[in-house]
């Protein structure tokens, strides 16, 4: 043992690499197909695409497969991939207004106009396995679904006007003037506030921008987020938070038509926006309502809310808990930064700690390490 | 041109500036990048460091004449948002003087410094003869210690407003100098002129 | 070359931004310029901000090293130089006189380099003044205003406490007379190259998004008290055990069979080439 051969480094990447691709593959199943993952794992392609900052269901799908499972892995090849394709251009300011609703619901009122849309789910579910999955056949599986399918009625459009879009449940509270859209940051001039910052594109400098602010904990990682916004709720921070509205749906995307400039729909993606209404008492005024908001790729309704939460506890004026504090948060909340980081502690430092071998020998006024370890290596 | 000759061109032309920003008053040799359409010989002399440096991302205005169509021909070559100079990122200026202009440039911030604004200079002639004046020792980051003698081709005029805004490191402006046989010299705000 | 990516990887938007910010931070030595830095197919942390400077600088006239704490063949500098050579074709080496851009993390080839080279290295901390200040808005505000009383004091408690100076690697150093900078992880024993060298040296954090420059012909002098001097390590007696050398810096190994200590040059270039002269061969 002594000196590390040059091509020894090469061999052995390689190697790893071949063996990663082993214990994926090493097990008798089936390989597991690209649609099998996007349709049945959707919720982690969700978290993924989120993640990862780019909606694409088969390539988080894919990424999902690649690294068996590791979701910061997945996130970061995603993430990789963004970056090798050509910016054409932003889309359009759109409302979630018009968002394509499968689940809608509100904590705040009781009963709220459109109605309460549960949706698909598993807040109400009995967290019991359920062992009959285990036997699922795409026999069963269709059954079922023919089942399901049976079991829908559609309402008779003449006795009840069939929803396309649903007004915002905070609606009712701007009409009241009870809402204070956000907090004012005085010491941002008004117009960096009203561009859009692409954190792509520009680095995150502070105080950040509100859209900075959400766009980070947009492609911020889920658990990240969750454990932050934790320590708000439990009470390091102030802002009892009602859920105003919680949508999942489908936001259409549109553009400017590179030739005719006219907007041009392109399609639509799946989010999730949460609303909170948290409570602000001013120096001047009333007290009134703030909100927090948050919103994200596909459906993740715990990143949804976290974000809500940090993004109003990161308003408050005199910050004092650490998800109060915006540079604090959006400084690691990021999941590619956090685990590459952390991962990195397992790069060879041996000059770094050499140096640190030197210092501690010359404060300990000796000139060879003395001490359990001559002796125990013989 | 090429989209893959366009990327080799800008690569190696960013070389040249990289060259030039970290040896101040060295003179580095330039080679030219074909505008897609005809322009002005002044356009085009310095369409290599436009289309290395500058893009929609970035805001710029033209000091001088023909500021107007200087200001519109680079937007549609770049892509760049046309400033006035106190938002600019690039000031571009055909003429080697700025009427005082230059005072208004963008010269960062003491948390953000390098927000200041970069000037690319048009001159007669970086490369003249003993004779010539004015001219000016360098000494600073990028230079030996001795110091540099050189024919920066700003008038004297120019270079004191220079030393002015630059008064005041780390805040300052970063300028390139090119002159019509494709010489180019960098001045960044390190440097201190001393103009004789 | 792999087709389906631009050259050098980067789409001509990122390159154009770093490029800019290249300048900027050359402009400001020891100045910490912010950049966009977006993501590589490389973990954050494992040298993307190196990387992103070298392939914004990169053509097909360069000839590119890559090396970790000194070694070409330490297993992620070569995961990093197989990337770089699939999306540019470049020529690479192992060799510090004939590269032309050398990426680097925690250490500077012992061989001095020349003003046709550039020595681009990875930095996992940018911020000098970290040690004292986890606040990213407190310590632009200290840099701003060169108020570094906070870090003069952090060193004169340690001298207080150890009779030393404690700090081994990212021994913070004054650049230009300006700004105090983190060299990144190098060993003091390279700290003096950075002053008055004839390279230039550029500095990558891509996880922190942070880009910084030292010129060639820049003062760079330790943080040091008159009666408590900036000093290298120290290796007295000590020689590489393969090729000789007395002034290299060396890595210590402990023999598994014997428990014996041995030492090895940590630049293993370098080492190969004096080796090969001794031998008689062409390196």
């Amino acid at each position: 043992m002594g000196y590390v051969a040059v091509k020894g480094g090469s061999e052995a990447i390689e190697y790893s690499n071949t063996l990663l691709n082993y214990e994926r593959i090493k097990g008798g199943s089936a390989p597991l197909e690209i649609d099998q993952i996007r349709d049945q794992l959707y919720l982690l392609v969700d978290r993924i695409m989120g993640e990862g900052s780019l909606y694409a269901p088969d390539l988080a799908a894919l990424a999902i497969k690649q690294s068996a499972g590791d979701t910061l892995e997945a996130s970061l090849m995603v993430r990789a991939f963004r970056t090798t394709l050509p910016r054409i251009g932003y889309s359009l300011p759109g409302s979630a207004q018009k968002m394509r609703i499968i689940r809608r619901i509100s904590a705040a009122f009781k009963d709220i106009p459109g109605g309460q849309i549960l949706g698909p789910t598993s807040d109400y579910s009995l967290r019991l396995l359920n062992f009959e999955l285990c036997q699922e056949s795409s026999k069963t599986k269709e059954e079922s679904l023919r089942t399901l399918l049976g079991e829908l009625s559609f309402p008779d459009p003449n006795q009840e006007p069939f929803l396309e879009s649903f007004p915002k449940v905070i609606e009712i509270l701007r009409k009241e003037g009870l809402l204070m859209e956000s907090i004012p940051r005085h010491h941002l001039s008004t117009d960096h506030q009203r561009t859009v910052f692409d954190l792509t594109r520009q680095s995150l400098t502070f105080p950040a921008p509100r859209s900075a602010q959400l766009q980070a904990m947009a492609r911020g990682e889920t658990g990240g987020l969750l454990a932050l916004a934790y320590t708000n709720m439990r009470g390091y921070g102030d802002i009892h938070p009602v859920i105003g509205e919680l949508r999942v749906g489908f936001l259409p995307v549109t553009i400017r038509h590179p030739y005719s400039g006219v907007p041009y729909h392109v399609g639509e993606v799946k989010v999730t926006e949460a609303e909170i209404i948290a409570r602000f008492v001013g120096k001047e005024g009333p007290p009134k309502f703030t909100l927090g908001y948050g919103l994200c790729y596909g459906q993740n309704e715990i990143k949804a809310i976290s974000m809500a939460i940090l993004d109003r506890a990161m308003q408050t004026e005199e910050p004092q808990a650490v998800s109060e504090n915006q540079e604090f948060v959006l400084s690691h909340i990021d999941g590619i930064e956090s685990m590459g980081f952390c991962n990195h502690w397992k790069l060879p430092h041996y000059v770094t700690f050499q140096s640190d071998l030197d210092r501690l020998r010359k404060a300990r006024d000796q000139e060879e390490f003395i001490g359990p370890l001559d002796g125990e290596l013989s | 041109m090429e989209i893959g000759d366009e990327i080799m061109l800008t690569q190696k032309t960013f070389r040249g500036l990289l060259q030039a920003m970290s040896h101040p008053g060295e003179i580095i040799q330039m080679d030219p990048i074909k505008t897609p359409v005809p322009t002005s010989p002044e356009i085009e002399l310095l369409y290599p460091a436009l289309l290395t440096l500058l893009d929609h991302e970035v805001g710029f205005t033209v000091i001088g004449p023909e500021k107007k169509k200087g200001e519109t021909t680079i937007a549609e070559l770049t892509g760049a948002q046309v400033k006035d100079s106190t938002e600019a990122d690039f000031i571009i200026i055909f003429d080697s003087e700025s009427s005082g202009e230059i005072t208004q440039a963008k010269r960062g911030t003491l948390e953000y410094p390098d927000t200041g604004a970069t000037v690319i200079y048009r001159v007669a002639s970086l490369k003249t003869g003993e004779d010539a004046r004015p001219r000016v020792r360098l000494t600073g980051p990028g230079i030996k210690p001795e110091g540099i003698t050189i024919h920066p081709g700003l008038p004297s005029v120019e270079l004191d407003l220079l030393k002015e805004i630059n008064a005041e490191y780390p805040l300052g402006i970063d300028c390139l100098l090119i002159d019509p046989d494709r010489r180019l010299m960098g001045i960044p705000r390190s440097t201190r002129l001393e103009v004789f | 070359m792999n087709p389906g990516y631009n050259y050098a990887f980067l789409d001509e938007g990122s390159k154009k931004e770093i490029r800019r910010k290249i300048l900027k931070a050359v402009a400001i030595p020891g100045y910490q310029v912010p950049f966009g830095s977006p993501e590589m197919p490389v973990a954050r942390g494992w040298g993307t901000g190196g990387i992103q400077l070298t392939l914004s600088l990169i053509g097909p006239e360069d000839t590119l090293k890559v090396i970790d704490q000194g070694c070409d063949g330490s297993v992620n500098a070569v995961n990093i130089k197989k990337f770089i050579g699939r999306v540019t074709d470049v020529r690479t080496t192992t060799d510090t006189i004939c590269a032309t851009l050398i990426q680097t993390r925690h250490r500077i080839p012992e061989e001095p380099m020349t003003d046709k080279q550039i020595l681009i290295l990875q930095v996992p901390f940018p911020e000098a003044l970290r040690t004292v200040e986890p606040s990213e808005t407190e310590t632009r505000r200290m840099h701003g205003e060169a108020d570094y009383s906070r870090l003069w004091l952090y060193l004169y408690e340690d001298i207080v406490k150890f009779k030393e100076i404690s700090i081994g690697a990212r021994y913070p150093v004054m650049v230009n007379g300006r700004y105090i900078m983190d060299p990144s992880p190098i060993p003091r024993w390279d700290i003096p190259k950075l002053h008055q060298a004839e390279t230039l040296y550029l500095f990558g954090a891509g996880r922190e998004k942070r880009i910084y420059a030292i010129p060639p012909y820049t003062e760079v002098r330790p943080l040091e008290f008159e009666d408590f001097k900036f000093r290298v390590e120290e290796f007295h007696d000590k020689v590489c055990l393969r090729c000789g050398s007395r002034n290299t810096f060396l890595d210590e190994i402990i023999s598994e069979s014997t428990g014996q200590r041995t030492y090895f040059c940590s630049d293993t270039g370098h080492c190969d080439k004096v080796l090969a002269a001794q031998e008689g061969q062409p390196s």
